[in-house]
């Protein structure tokens, strides 16, 4: 007999205990070590909602730094200039992330494929040359440091400062773990097993009766969406935004990370994410043309494992991954 | 057999033209609920295009469509679907990599939830007990956890249909399905259409003869984007105009 369920105990296991495993290693390791997977958390989270739309909906953007960059200046810009305390600045970024993305998904997803790409991309260059003509704002190419302007996080009897790396580390990992958890729900609720079959094969999908513009408008919101929360958790934890962060370079890293780890995977993007970030950290400080060294790395890794190295063990080992 | 005497399905001076060249030629087609239509005709004569216009897959040039003497003709195939007419493709259109229960689940799903916010939550006993009744309507409830692509040629067939007939659709076109299968596949194809037909309304588009005349009371003749004739298997066979198309006399 088939069960519909199957996995289910064992794949919330394991995402708990990846959750639980991150929180732990903030006893056990050094600090730079820390302050490298607090920046993991946050751009892995970057990496979980591009995966929302690549992995599990198989649509592929050039175009997420916007949503990323959307978070992070609606964050940075609120706590610099209107003063916002860090927990209302974080909703605030989540809502007009939202609001970003299904606008822009709405007008993006009249095309598809190639022209997706290049439609997604082109949006995104608008907003980042936006960021730089603004930049008496946005402090452009050099970007704004938030540190003094960083209220202090107000838990009833006693508040934290964002500056504490303490701090700084555990809001991390809550950011990630509300995306990750979020990503393993999507994928065995009814919704997500309707973005799969869209994956799989669209036209089967829509001749099922479902309508896959929604679906596919749905998907590109949730995915905008947990992009936008990363950039927020970007400009709050590093206190920094700057134009850098909304360029191409941003829309590209996320797809790379979650090729490499596995799209179609929840753990895929954090794989990615952190193999990533390490192999940049570790080569940059041999050589200074360290860039040669990550491609070629980048290239082994894709040649062993075309389905992404999560996605590999998927395929070979253990099939009830989510 | 469902009541037979009243229209389910009509098309007026429909029209397909692509580019220069006219596919369906103003076709009035008029289809009772209850009926197994069977509707043949040489390769080219645009049986396909005449029913992707139904299903809605394609878009009309000009004419109208009726369903349940509801205008459908501006009406997109997702809500087409929803709302009973159901189309299996020519070549089999499974969800190849997901498992057979996952094939069934996406189509009872859809039933279930209907197209709107009822998608976020499912009673998921019973979509489980739905999708175990259609595995074992087509007997693949012992390879419910195969990867639907791995399956043989005529078991996809089966998983096809299968898909089609977990919508409960009113209206169900099945495109070419014994195509590319062995005698005994086609049996069971043929033994399923039967089962279908007790329920609902079947369009049938067949190169088989065989099949044709063992299943249809009513058969449809097309060539080039045009009706021919239409009338009983009998007056089918006897007809000059088919003989000519079919035999090139």
């Amino acid at each position: 007999m088939y069960v519909a369920n199957k996995g289910l105990g064992k794949a919330l296991a394991l995402h708990i205990g990846v959750i639980a495993g991150f929180f732990i290693l903030q006893f056990i390791v050094p600090p730079f070590h820390a302050a490298m997977l607090t920046r993991i958390m946050v751009l892995a989270t970057y990496a979980i909602g591009y995966n929302i739309l690549l992995g599990y909906t198989g649509l592929m953007s050039l175009g997420h730094a916007m949503f990323f960059a959307t978070g992070l200046y609606a964050a940075g810009l609120s706590v610099i200039y209107y003063g916002l305390p860090p927990l209302e600045a974080l909703p605030l970024a989540i809502l007009l992330s939202a609001v970003m993305s299904a606008t822009m998904g709405a007008i993006t997803l009249r095309t598809s494929g190639v022209f997706f790409l290049i439609v997604t991309m082109i949006f995104s260059q608008v907003f980042f040359l936006t960021t730089l003509y603004f930049n008496m704002i946005t402090g452009g190419e050099e970007g704004l440091v938030l540190t003094r302007y960083l209220k202090p996080i107000s838990l009833g009897l006693f508040s934290v400062e964002l500056t504490d790396s303490v701090v700084k580390y555990n809001f991390a990992l809550i950011i990630f773990s509300i995306a990750f958890l979020f990503s393993l729900w999507l994928t065995r609720s009814p919704v997500g097993r309707v973005l799969i079959a869209i994956r799989e094969n669209d036209e089967r999908a829509e001749m099922l009766g479902y309508n896959i513009y929604k679906y596919k408008l749905l998907a590109f919101t949730m995915s905008g969406t947990i992009s936008g929360m990363a950039g927020a958790a970007y400009a709050l934890v590093f206190a920094y935004i700057g134009s850098a962060l909304a360029s191409i370079l941003y829309s590209i890293n996320p797809l790379l990370w979650t090729l490499l780890g596995g799209a179609g995977t929840t753990i895929g993007p954090i794989i990615g994410t952190g193999l990533m970030i390490y192999i940049i950290d570790f080569t940059s400080g041999i050589t200074s043309s360290y860039l040669i060294v990550v491609g070629i790395t980048l290239m082994l890794l894709v040649l062993a494992f075309p389905p992404g190295i999560v996605g590999a063990i998927k395929r070979r080992w253990i099939r009830w991954l989510p | 057999m469902a009541s037979v005497g009243n229209v389910i399905l009509e098309t007026r001076a429909l029209t397909k033209r692509f580019g220069g060249l006219e596919a369906i030629r103003s076709v009035d087609f008029k289809l009772e609920r209850g009926e197994l239509r069977a509707i043949i005709g040489p390769n080219g004569a645009g049986k396909t295009t005449f029913v992707s216009m139904i299903s809605g897959r394609i878009r009309p040039s000009s004419g109208r469509i009726f369903f349940e003497g509801r205008d459908i003709t501006k009406m997109k195939a997702h809500d087409r679907a929803g709302m009973g007419i159901v189309y299996t493709f020519q070549i089999i259109n499974i969800f190849r990599n997901l498992p057979v229960y996952e094939n069934v689940s996406l189509a009872v799903q859809r039933r279930l939830a209907g197209g709107g916010a009822g998608i976020f939550r499912v009673d998921e006993e019973e979509l489980h007990r739905e999708v175990d009744a259609i595995l074992e309507r087509i007997g693949l409830r012992d390879v419910a956890e195969q990867e639907a692509g791995s399956l043989p040629y005529g078991h996809q067939r089966l998983l096809d249909i299968g898909l089609a007939l977990a919508l409960n659709p009113k209206l169900l076109i099945l495109d070419e399905p014994t195509q590319g299968l062995a005698i005994n596949e086609i049996d069971e194809v043929m033994r399923m259409i039967r089962e279908l037909h007790r329920e609902r309304t079947i369009m049938l588009i067949e190169h088989n003869m065989q099949v044709v005349l063992e299943l249809a009371k009513k058969i449809t003749v097309m060539d080039k984007g045009t009706i021919i004739a239409e009338g009983t298997p009998e007056e089918i066979e006897g007809n000059i105009e088919v003989q000519k198309v079919y035999l090139g006399l």
